[in-house]
């Protein structure tokens, strides 16, 4: 295996950019689909990297002639493509980390699904509304009013908000439970599908078993 | 009745969606009073009746406390949704333009001028680590690598792939999207359908 990726590194760099580009493009339905936040996927910087390359490619044929003059414009807006995906991947995922900042920021399990950088901008973006939200509302209210982390007040992701998702191998029967109590079986065969709520099929997800639409 | 300035603020907020108007200081302040004055008459009953120990005794200053406390709760409450709205439009505009617009700065209080000041340098500090991708630009999917686009404020000459180019007033071009976006997000361009 490790013999063959080598083999193939030089001759299918286009190939392997593209599957890189269709794994993200996955991670970022997923990540727009669902109520909480997914693991983050590491491919950012190698196709930041891959583009950066990509540029400078673009840069040394620019004056060659009209034929590389048209195949840059195709390869640009093709980057440009990738562009977005990346920048609205990584904006959806900050503007889940604002909404839930202080469940996350109080939920360590949470952390191993961030990137370091996120951490670091939740963690500092949860100091500073909190720092302003004291001081301009309740800085003057009694002690007992001060707290701003009660549990009411913490924003937690619903998981139990229905998806729409496509199953990618048969999984035979499962059971789902209902809101009260109720339970009901459901045949998850591949290529099916169904709309259901998220908690149910949040492992299948992470194994990779199930994408959401 | 208690806790219907706090009412007010909350009201004010959901008004006023799409624009941010200027921090309402009065209106905040006299919730905050409020607040005082709720808490200081709890701590008069609890101090001329033994309540904690034995609230089946008095249960006229019992039920006081209780709505005393409620209406604390709502004050609270509603000033912090208050001000939270007002972050998040703040925030929409960091991300938008780099900073909230000239022409509302005088409408936010100092503390809001300093939470976007800070909310600024967290964004930086994040999005210098793409430096490949400008997180900001625009959320819509790009069409088109090159827009047409109308002047509508001078802003003297831009670097471009091809070179500098002038941007006069009322001139039209045709040019790179990922080159103006930001002019077009402050108002300057114009983007031609």
């Amino acid at each position: 295996m490790e013999y063959d990726r080598e083999n193939n590194s030089t001759s299918n760099d286009d190939t392997e950019e593209i599957s890189d580009v269709i794994l993200l493009m996955k991670s970022w339905i997923n990540e727009r689909c669902s109520p909480d936040i997914l693991p983050y996927n590491n491919l950012v910087n190698d196709l930041l990297e891959q583009l950066e390359v990509q540029s400078e490619i673009i840069e040394a044929n620019k004056n060659e002639n009209v034929n590389a003059a048209f195949q840059n414009m195709l390869c640009q807006q093709e980057m440009d493509r990738v562009k977005f995906i990346l920048r609205n991947y990584l904006r959806t995922r900050l503007y889940k980390i604002e909404k839930y900042a202080n469940y996350i920021y109080h939920n360590s399990a949470y952390y191993e699904r961030l990137s370091d950088k996120e951490i670091i901008y939740c963690e500092h973006y949860k100091e500073l509304v909190d720092a302003h939200l004291f001081k301009s509302s309740l800085e003057t209210a009694p002690t007992f009013l001060q707290n701003l982390n009660e549990p009411n007040m913490i924003v937690k992701p619903v998981l139990d908000e229905p998806v729409f998702c496509r199953v990618k191998e048969d999984l035979g029967d499962v059971q789902i439970q209902g809101s009260q109590g109720t339970s009901l079986t459901v045949t998850l065969k591949k290529n099916n599908i169904f709309m259901l709520r998220y908690k149910a099929i949040e492992s299948f997800l992470e194994e990779g078993k199930v994408e959401l639409l | 009745m208690y806790a219907d300035q706090a009412v007010k603020l909350v009201k004010e907020a959901k008004k006023t969606q799409d624009i941010l108007p200027e921090y309402n200081t009065e209106l905040v302040r006299d919730v905050q009073r409020e607040i005082r004055t709720l808490h200081h008459n709890i701590t008069v009953l609890l101090r001329q009746y033994d309540i904690r120990s034995s609230p089946q005794n008095h249960p006229g200053p019992f039920a006081s406390i209780f709505i005393h406390h409620q209406s604390l709760r709502r004050n609270k409450r509603c000033l912090l949704a208050y001000h939270y709205h007002r972050l998040k439009k703040i925030e929409e505009f960091c991300w938008e333009l780099g900073h909230v617009p000239q022409e509302l700065l005088p409408n936010l209080s100092s503390q809001e001028t300093d939470f976007s000041t800070e909310y600024q340098s967290i964004i930086n500090d994040y999005t210098s680590n793409f430096t490949g991708i400008d997180l900001s630009s625009s959320l819509d999917p790009p069409k088109d690598p090159y827009i047409e686009i109308r002047v509508l404020k001078d802003c003297g000459e831009i670097y471009t792939e091809n070179g500098l180019v002038t941007l006069s007033k009322n001139s039209q071009h045709y040019l790179r999207r990922t080159d103006v976006e930001h002019l077009i997000n402050e108002g300057y361009l114009k983007h031609i359908q």
